[in-house]
């Protein structure tokens, strides 16, 4: 996993699984990254894999954002990430505006 | 959790695992597979998947997640498993075997040669089952199905449980299921339940989903979709013609009994898994070595007893007499028990063969079919390990030698189809192991031939056929015209009676030309602990199986007079062959003013052993004798009795082997004596 400082905004490049073996390490890297910026981005491309775990968190994140009315954008997910998120109706979590910007 | 310490259980409850899906598999492959059978085949690819992904086994979870969704196609019905079908997945299940064994060797499934096989047999999956594209393929199947059938909508609601997912299972992987069963018309995730970010772990799950679904399945088959979460959710199912406010975690009466609506609550639905899981809960695995540790102070435990009571009568206290009878009474139930522990049913092992006959039967061109009784007899563990080899060589003597080709048979007048037996049963003190076949039977003369050839005997025509029979027991005995790669090299059946001899078992042969041969093994219960009846000689003791012992008489004027070579008596009509143990073991001392016969049945043969005293029952610890005096016969063991004294045991099997062979001219029992003197110092 890396963090990458791109122009203004800090983009979270998630690598690899975004399963449940990973899930613990990976929401600490979320939410420290929803704490600490302003305008964080959460980029999915890297993602091989994605599971009930890993959705979870983007809900999690999600719903922080919104609760304390900060812009997370959540972009490029990757195939598998994509799949799920479209079987699961949660196509809105990712920010296709931010997408483009960035 | 340490994974690594859980690695040895994972292997272990794998291959159980693959042994169900062996048996399943082999039983579709005959068409006697019903849904049971296939759930159950699932269940077996679906978890060790499940498993090995918690241990980080790529190449185990991404060669069965093919076979998985394979599997699943069957268990939505749109893939047939049919005989070829399941040939090729008996040859993935091998392979996830040979996976799960380097795990279990290395620990790791990775290697070239395994990955190579892996691909070729994935391959050849595909092409059987018309490409192993999963679920999208019979997800765009179904809908088209649906139009000709009773189509139905269907609110499914479900809230997983905390632990779902800590306990490998993704729900998402049972949405993807579901939308196989039709086509899923809504689905919304509900995360209502997901916690303040300090209070999330990100382990457990909090999502629920609700979901609606367009398919012909009825409401069960639907259920049947959670099958491996029921005990980590909570589901309802219910058409969506009838209207019904979804309140989570608020279940109907007909689908769940919910006692505790709390969220950690587990929530059972389905009698069945529910009766399943009580049972599996019931047992629990104990590590081998343990409960080998346990048996051996116990069995010190009844040795101390022993010397207790003795000292207690010697010191004339009635109290202390009686807590002692008590303690002993006490020791004896907790020693039936310890060994009732180690008593396993020979079922598993017997159902092993049904792999074995398919596959050489198929290999060598004949029709078998393997008949399964007496299962659920129990025998201890070590003596279920060790008589798997000896089985697996009559079982493959049987399928090569015994049983006739298809023409051969239908040329005989029996069914193209030949049948081979195991069968298992208890019998006075000993289990009895039979390995039966309708074939050809055991020729006589060509054995007789065969042995004179190699030397074994010089005139057959004295012969019984028994002891014709025997003969197939000889070292390098084989009467095979061919020689197939499975057996007929003249190794085997002097291996399976020394393996069974060194169980202190004993083997059979029965035959009837043309209509087949049985093979009886003979095995004691236990190798631990035996009831024993103690005798004395001289100054020397020895110990006989107590279930063994029919009776004890007193030698008569008559049985001591008459001259040595001529050692029967008359009992009650019958005659009765017996041995002095002072001869046998040339036992020092002056002779007693009585002896006493003690009459054995063994075998469906009685004789009698003739010794000075009679001095009781009692329990016996089973001490194997050193290797030095393993080419000892007649003896089985040693014990320590309470007072000190060593006895010994005899192993009655050879003894009466060896006694009515040395009827027979020519053989004396100078050996036994021999032995008997070297063995001297060491008691």
């Amino acid at each position: 996993m890396n963090q990458d400082i791109q122009g203004r905004n800090e983009v979270l490049r998630l690598h690899g699984e975004m399963t449940i073996y990973r899930a613990g390490e990976l929401a600490q890297q979320v939410l420290s990254a929803l704490r600490q910026q302003p305008l964080p981005h959460i980029d999915l491309s890297e993602v091989t894999e994605f599971d009930t775990a890993g959705m979870q968190i983007l809900l999690l994140a999600h719903r922080f954002a919104a609760a304390s009315e900060m812009r997370l954008a959540i972009v490029n997910p990757s195939e598998c990430v994509r799949e799920v998120l479209t079987l699961c109706n949660l196509t809105h979590l990712i920010d296709a505006q931010a997408e483009l910007a960035s | 959790m340490n994974v690594d310490s859980a690695l040895p259980t994972f292997v272990s409850e794998s291959r159980e695992l693959l042994r169900e899906m062996e048996a399943a598999l082999l039983a579709c492959e005959q068409g006697n597979g019903d849904s049971e059978a296939i759930n159950a085949i699932f269940r077996a690819a679906h978890t060790i998947k499940g498993s090995s992904g918690l241990f980080g086994l790529e190449a185990i979870v991404a060669f069965t997640h093919v076979v998985e969704s394979v599997l699943d196609r069957v268990r939505a019905q749109t893939l047939q498993l049919d005989r070829e079908l399941a040939a090729v997945l008996l040859e993935c299940r091998d392979h996830m075997e040979n996976l799960i064994g380097s795990v279990a060797s290395n620990g790791d499934a990775r290697s070239q040669e395994l990955d190579t096989i892996g691909a070729r047999l994935l391959e050849r999956l595909a092409a059987v089952s018309g490409g192993t594209g999963t679920a999208a393929v019979t997800a765009s199947k179904a809908p088209a199905d649906i139009a000709r059938r009773n189509v139905e909508t269907w609110q499914i609601s479900v809230r997983f449980h905390a632990d779902v997912l800590r306990n490998g299972m993704d729900p998402l992987s049972f949405i993807r299921y579901l939308a196989t069963l039709g086509s899923i018309t809504a689905l919304r995730v509900i995360d209502a339940d997901l916690p303040e970010i300090d209070r999330f772990d990100a382990e457990s799950c909090y999502l629920g989903f609700e979901i609606g679904l367009s398919t012909d399945a009825d409401q069960q088959k639907i259920e049947a979709a959670f099958e491996f979460v029921r005990d980590d959710c909570t589901l309802r199912i219910a058409p969506q013609s009838q209207p019904t406010a979804v309140v989570p975690k608020q279940s109907e009466p007909k689908q769940s009994q919910s006692v505790s609506p709390q969220r950690e609550g587990k929530q059972r639905e389905g009698k069945a898994a529910k009766e399943a899981k009580g049972a599996d809960n019931r047992s629990i695995r104990v590590d081998g070595d343990k409960l080998d540790h346990l048996i051996d102070l116990i069995g010190e435990l009844v040795t101390a007893g022993a010397t207790t009571t003795i000292a207690a009568r010697k010191a004339g206290l009635s109290e202390l007499n009686e807590s002692t009878l008590r303690l002993a009474r006490l020791v004896e139930e907790v020693r039936d028990q310890a060994l009732k522990l180690r008593m396993v049913q020979i079922g598993p092992t017997f159902s092993r063969f049904q792999r074995i006959v398919r596959d050489v039967a198929r290999e060598i061109g004949k029709e078998i079919r393997l008949e399964i009784s007496g299962a659920e007899t129990e025998l201890d563990k070590t003596l279920i390990e060790s008589i798997a080899d000896p089985l697996t060589h009559l079982v493959r003597n049987a399928i090569d030698h015994g049983i006739e080709t298809a023409d051969v048979r239908r040329g005989r007048g029996k069914d193209a189809q030949g049948v081979l037996r195991l069968n298992a049963c208890h019998d006075s003190g000993s289990v009895v192991i039979e390995v039966a076949d309708d074939g050809g039977g055991l020729k006589r003369e060509r054995i007789i031939a065969k042995a004179i050839e190699r030397g074994l005997i010089a005139d057959g025509s004295s012969l019984t056929d028994s002891q014709a029979y025997a003969l197939i027991f000889e070292p390098g005995f084989s009467t095979a015209d061919q020689v197939t790669n499975l057996s007929g090299r003249g190794v085997g059946m002097d291996v399976v009676k020394r393996n069974v001899a060194a169980l202190r078992g004993t083997v059979e042969l029965e035959s009837r030309e043309g209509q087949g041969a049985t093979v009886r093994i003979r095995l004691p219960l236990t190798l631990a602990i035996i009831d024993g009846f103690l005798v004395g000689v001289g100054n020397a003791c020895f110990v006989i199986p107590l279930e063994l012992v029919e009776e004890c008489v007193e030698l008569g004027e008559e049985g001591r007079s008459i001259d040595e070579e001529c050692r029967y008596i008359n009992l009650r009509g019958a005659v009765l062959p017996f041995i002095r143990l002072r001869d046998l073991f040339a036992v020092q001392g002056p002779k007693a003013r009585r002896e006493s016969i003690v009459v054995i049945r063994c075998a469906g043969k009685r004789i009698g052993i003739v010794v000075d005293d009679l001095l009781g029952e009692l329990q016996t610890v089973i001490k194997p004798l050193s290797r030095l005096f393993s080419r000892l016969r007649g003896i089985g063991g040693s014990t320590v009795l309470g007072t000190g004294q060593l006895a010994l045991i005899l192993d009655v099997p050879s003894l009466l082997e060896q006694t009515l062979s040395t009827r027979a001219p020519g053989i004396s029992a100078q050996p036994m004596a021999e032995a008997a003197t070297e063995h001297g110092p060491a008691s």
